[in-house]
């Protein structure tokens, strides 16, 4: 337990660490008043406005009143959208929380299976299909899938309804879409590690002894193989949900790929920190998660 | 000298309007396989239950609905269904619909010079806003003195310094009648008040609620009532019955926001849609095969250009930039990359400009030969000229710049195409591409706006006319006079400098497009405002 | 020899990828000589034109024209150059420092080991694209500069596997004796620890190359990569993709030399891990 709470506490530091970079990082990146005053302002609209929003202020001193703030739950307001910063997240963040959390629940009731079978009958033909299958999904950028998948549903067969969000049929393509990234990577992983544990001594033990193939294969292999998995599950979020701003372009999906994307282009400085804390959060809160779970899976971790 | 205007609202009513809302109403109703009796032309009035609802895919929404915030051809789209201009551009009339010019009332009904620098204006008096409160001229006093009066707002970004130069005051004499003062003589003044910034607001809601709930639910006095926005995704407006104009065609309006280009386009086909905007030129090509759509594209009131900054030393000779300005053939871009949909514009001028329009004017004429030697001329000597573009900004934007760059290293200049993410000049900037508003009727409110002595562009600093008397005689001139005649020639003068010095280089007037399903009878204009009366 | 033997015993669809890799690399070092035209030469006229079609300015396109009507093909060749160097060098830049710094936190452990995990933790933790945003606003977007950034895209998968080998070896018993024998600890990575971390580290970086070639895509739809008019498979993609539906060979042909190469990369790679593994060679 104390385990955990340490690494608690590290994952908050790191994520506020990450903040701090972004916060500086960003206002060398641009001038969020220049945008938003378009192309007609004169330079002295653009200072008046900038003195209005307190950004023409050292970027440190800015930096200050922003933990001040932050410390006590304020995130600021949006300068796009000129609401506070937490409507906006907590209006998109559904969408986009529907869509990744199926897209990696399928993509490991489907991967890890795959990568099983593709172990343990490695060099066949159904290992090589497994993976050329899987791969092509994640070798193709993801905007020509989703686009292919809206010209061929949508537009020829009149299957699906081809953007936007509303009942279960507008999330079929999306998640398609998405899934693939995910899946191969799930897949892969999950072949290498099974296929390395298969060999390793202990489980050549165990069969030596004799226990019958299928109870070696559930009992040993996936419980150990699945901790690489595991691993990487917490920043496999924050890869989807990076994969998640290029679908929901293509399908029109208001969650917060878009949020982001639209941010930095704006350099919406507040709603780009927010976005990115949440993420680090998800992530943190994941491996948390995953780190519990360990302790169950795994017996040689979590010993003192 | 008196002289007044005004303009009989019932023939621009009866015949255009109605028949615009008329054929809206029966064809789409067909369309959208409402059973309904078919609406014949000469019908009264609809039934309000009759009117069927319309999808809009747009590429994107303001994030915000009030106007002296957001100021861009995204809010100007959804804008005009909520809100009133004091006076309109009579785009249906005209030789092409949608391009018409002339000034006529809307919220005014009329207005005249009472001296020089004073214009007296009538509102109309049977105008209420969404929540029933009653117009009045306090409230057009109130619209603009928050953007540009004494106590504006800073906050409040779309307030520019170009945005009325020369404004005073605005006085209210009584309900329905107020005066604009400006602190010199100001020709087309009027026009002011027909495009951009200025729909009126209510004044009393306004300060009720405040600037920022004001964005979040709008209130106007336009044909249709803001019912739900969520960000990013959808803006659904609902007709509103006490509207003081032809009605609204529809009874409820979903624009959708569909940002791929792609994406879009199924919708449309896939009948999810029944209008989209901003097509390609190349999808617009293959649409207009199919025969369940109707494709139309017609000049924008906005041209792409490149600005230089004539403080840069690889480009501060005039001579050079006249080179560069010639040196690429435009009307092979607007033939093959519009697919004709574009037109070429000589100078900063329109044809319905009238009497300002030169049609034998033409500072850009392709010619290989001359601009060699324009540019040697000039004491070109291979420094890099870097052509900035924004990317995904303007429409073809980087593949127009890509043929430009060709072009020019076809004549031996050394150039290379940037793209940028964010319109930001500076000092290290050689040339960058920009859009200029060309709206209608003539060039004081639109032309000077943004090349004048107080526009935009001196303001940036990238360019000051080497010429005093541009910013000086002609432009007062320009301004102020009320010699039509004098006006003109002083115009011509104007644009003999600027095509000389070479501030800039216009790429074309490029059309909007728009698709929609057959059936749907809705007209574009030339403005980003979509009319759905 | 040994491995001239073992190519021979491989599957043949190993061998078509190791042929497909080879002309891709081929295409890329001699695509001045390979490819017919100059690929940033345009054709106004000839836009948009089939594959297999002659256009009267600019001959025959045996893939078609772009919008701009430069010829495919050459582009394709032409991208590939970019796509290779991105793809090698990225993946080399990640590889170098994360297989580094994951050695070192594993062997050396204590106070480093903490630093470089907890950098690990701040990369993993940001997306991407912002970190994409500030580096390209501070440094240009130059090749030079997208490289390393592409390339550190995936550095802290192999930290991971490093650091794991290094850890492991810093018991084992090898290091142990060849410390006490007075060996120095660059020689022990080298000669023990190393060893035992590159098959898992080849698949990582198998895996990466497809990555970065996938986020050299990305951030062309993005508008962030390569500038134009420098053909890259994924700019070529990302300006396609409104075509698909009538000049569709302007993003499939690029896709199609992506997925081949980037099928092949992955192929060859699981085939040289499972040759390399010990444990498995039997077979």
């Amino acid at each position: 337990m104390r385990y955990i709470a340490i690494r608690f506490v590290r994952s908050l530091v790191t994520l506020w660490l990450v903040v701090t970079l972004v916060f500086f990082g960003m206002r060398l990146a641009g001038d969020p008043i220049r945008i938003m005053l378009g192309d007609t302002a004169s330079p002295a609209d653009i200072a008046r406005v900038r003195e209005a929003y307190g950004l023409d202020q050292p970027f440190v001193v800015q930096y200050v009143k922003y933990s001040a703030n932050v410390a006590q739950g304020d995130f600021g307001n949006s300068l796009s959208e000129r609401r506070p910063v937490t409507d906006v997240l907590r209006e998109r963040l559904p969408a986009t929380l529907q869509l990744t959390v199926l897209s990696m629940l399928i993509a490991l009731l489907i991967g890890i299976p795959a990568g099983l079978i593709a172990a343990v009958r490695r060099n066949s033909a159904i290992d090589r299909l497994i993976i050329a299958v899987t791969f092509v999904g994640q070798a193709v950028p993801g905007f020509f899938i989703a686009i292919l998948f809206i010209t061929l549903f949508a537009v020829t067969w009149g299957l699906l309804p081809s953007s936007g969000r509303g009942d279960w049929r507008y999330l079929v393509m999306p998640v398609a879409a998405l899934v693939w990234g995910d899946l191969a990577s799930i897949a892969r992983i999950t072949r290498v590690s099974v296929l390395e544990v298969l060999n390793a001594d202990y489980v050549r033990t165990a069969r030596a002894k004799g226990l019958r193939r299928n109870q070696v294969l559930i009992w040993h292999v996936i419980r150990n193989a699945l901790v690489p998995v595991l691993t990487m599950l917490g920043f496999m979020l924050a890869g989807t949900v990076a994969g998640a701003i290029v679908v929901e372009n293509v399908f029109a999906w208001p969650g917060m790929g878009r949020v982001l994307q639209n941010a930095v282009l704006k350099r919406d400085f507040p709603l780009i920190q927010a976005v990115v804390m949440l993420i680090g959060i998800a992530v943190v809160i994941v491996n948390l998660l995953v780190d519990m779970v360990y302790g169950i899976v795994d017996p040689r971790i979590g010993k003192p | 000298m008196k002289s007044s205007r005004t303009s009989s609202l019932l023939t621009n009513d009866v015949t255009r309007r109605d028949l615009m809302r008329l054929l809206g109403v029966g064809v789409a109703a067909g369309a959208l396989g409402v059973s309904g009796a078919r609406v014949l032309a000469q019908e009264a009035s609809p039934v309000v239950g009759d009117r069927p609802e319309i999808t809009i895919g747009v590429q994107a929404l303001p994030a915000t609905f009030d106007p002296a915030v957001d100021y861009s051809n995204v809010s100007l789209r959804t804008f005009y269904s909520i809100y009133d201009y004091l006076v309109e551009y009579d785009y249906l009339g005209g030789d092409t619909p949608g391009m018409g010019s002339e000034l006529i009332p809307s919220l005014v009904t009329a207005w005249t010079e009472i001296d020089e620098l004073t214009t007296e204006f009538t509102l109309r008096d049977d105008v209420t806003f969404h929540d029933g409160s009653k117009l009045t001229a306090n409230d057009v006093k109130y619209t603009v003195d928050r953007v540009i009066g004494p106590d504006a707002d800073a906050t409040l970004t779309s307030f520019t310094t170009s945005l009325f130069p020369g404004f005073a005051s605005v006085e209210v004499i009584d309900d329905v009648t107020f005066r604009i003062i400006t602190t010199a003589p100001k020709q087309g003044l009027v026009n002011t008040f027909a495009y951009g910034q200025f729909w009126v607001l209510p004044q009393a809601y306004l300060e009720e609620v405040g600037n920022e709930e004001f964005g979040r639910n709008p209130i106007g006095t336009g044909p249709y009532r803001f019912v739900e926005f969520v960000a990013d995704d959808r803006l659904i407006l609902d007709a509103y019955d006490g509207y003081w104009g032809s009605p609204a065609a529809f009874s409820k309006v979903t624009f959708r926001v569909i940002p791929e280009d792609a994406t879009r386009i199924a919708a449309l086909q896939s009948k999810e849609l029944n209008i989209i905007t901003n097509v390609p030129p190349d999808q617009m090509l293959q649409l207009a095969n199919d025969s369940s759509l109707v494709t139309s594209s017609l000049p924008l009131a906005n041209a792409h250009i490149y600005m230089f900054n004539t403080n840069h030393p690889n480009v501060a000779n005039k001579l050079v930039r006249q080179g560069l300005n010639r040196g690429f053939d435009r009307k092979a871009i607007i033939s093959t990359l519009w697919q004709g949909m574009a037109d070429y514009m000589g100078s900063f001028q329109i044809p319905s400009w009238g009497d300002f329009y030169n049609p034998d004017r033409d500072a850009y004429a392709f010619d290989v030969d001359a601009a060699k030697a324009l540019l040697e001329e000039g004491g070109y000597n291979g420094e890099e000229i870097v052509y900035s573009t924004l990317n995904g900004y303007y429409v073809l934007g980087v593949e127009v710049a890509q043929v430009i760059v060709a072009s020019w290293q076809a004549l031996g200049v050394n150039a290379r195409v940037e793209v940028v993410d964010q319109w930001a000049p500076d000092e290290t900037t050689m040339m960058i591409t920009w859009s200029n508003d060309l709206l209608p009727n003539e060039p004081s409110h639109t032309f000077w706006r943004i090349w004048g002595a107080d526009g935009i562009a001196q303001l940036y600093g990238f360019w000051t006319p080497q010429d005093a008397r541009y910013n000086g005689e002609f432009g007062e001139t320009l301004l102020t006079s009320s010699d039509q005649a004098a006006r003109v020639a002083a115009y011509q003068s104007i644009l003999d400098i600027w095509d000389d010095e070479a501030p800039a280089g216009i790429l074309y007037n490029q059309h909007a497009t728009y698709v929609e399903q057959a059936g749907t009878g809705w007209q574009p204009y030339t403005i980003y405002g979509m009319d759905l009366r | 020899m040994r491995m001239w033997k073992t190519l021979r015993r491989a599957p043949w669809s190993i061998r078509l990828a190791l042929l497909a890799l080879l002309a891709v690399v081929l295409m890329a070092v001699f695509s001045p000589i390979v490819a017919p035209y100059n690929p940033e030469a345009q054709d106004l006229l000839g836009r948009l034109a089939s594959p297999g079609s002659t256009s009267t300015l600019s001959g025959y396109h045996l893939l078609g024209t772009d919008a701009l009507g430069r010829d495919i093909f050459s582009r394709v060749i032409y991208g590939a150059r970019v796509s290779i160097t991105f793809a090698v060098l990225g993946t080399v830049v990640g590889l170098v420092i994360g297989t580094l710094l994951g050695l070192i936190a594993g062997y050396v452990g204590g106070r480093i080991d903490h630093a470089i995990m907890f950098l690990v933790d701040v990369q993993q933790s940001i997306p991407f694209i912002v970190l994409c945003l500030v580096a390209i606003a501070i440094f240009g977007n130059s090749q030079t500069v997208l490289i390393p950034l592409i390339g550190l895209a995936g550095w802290e998968g192999y930290a991971r596997y490093a650091r794991a080998g290094g850890l492991a070896a810093r018991n084992s018993q090898y290091v142990l004796a060849s410390q006490a024998m007075g060996a120095s600890p660059a020689q022990i990575v080298l000669r023990h620890v190393l060893p035992n971390a590159v098959a898992p580290i080849i698949v990582v970086a198998t895996l990466n190359v497809t990555g970065v070639i996938l986020l050299e895509s990305s951030l062309s739809f993005l508008g962030l990569g390569v500038q134009p008019p420098t053909p890259t498979w994924g700019s070529m993609i990302s300006d396609g993709r409104q075509y698909l539906g009538s000049a569709w060979w302007m993003a499939v042909m690029p896709g199609a030399a992506m997925i081949i190469t980037t099928l092949s990369v992955t192929l060859v790679g699981d085939w040289i891990r499972d040759m390399m593994d010990p444990t498995i060679r039997q077979r």
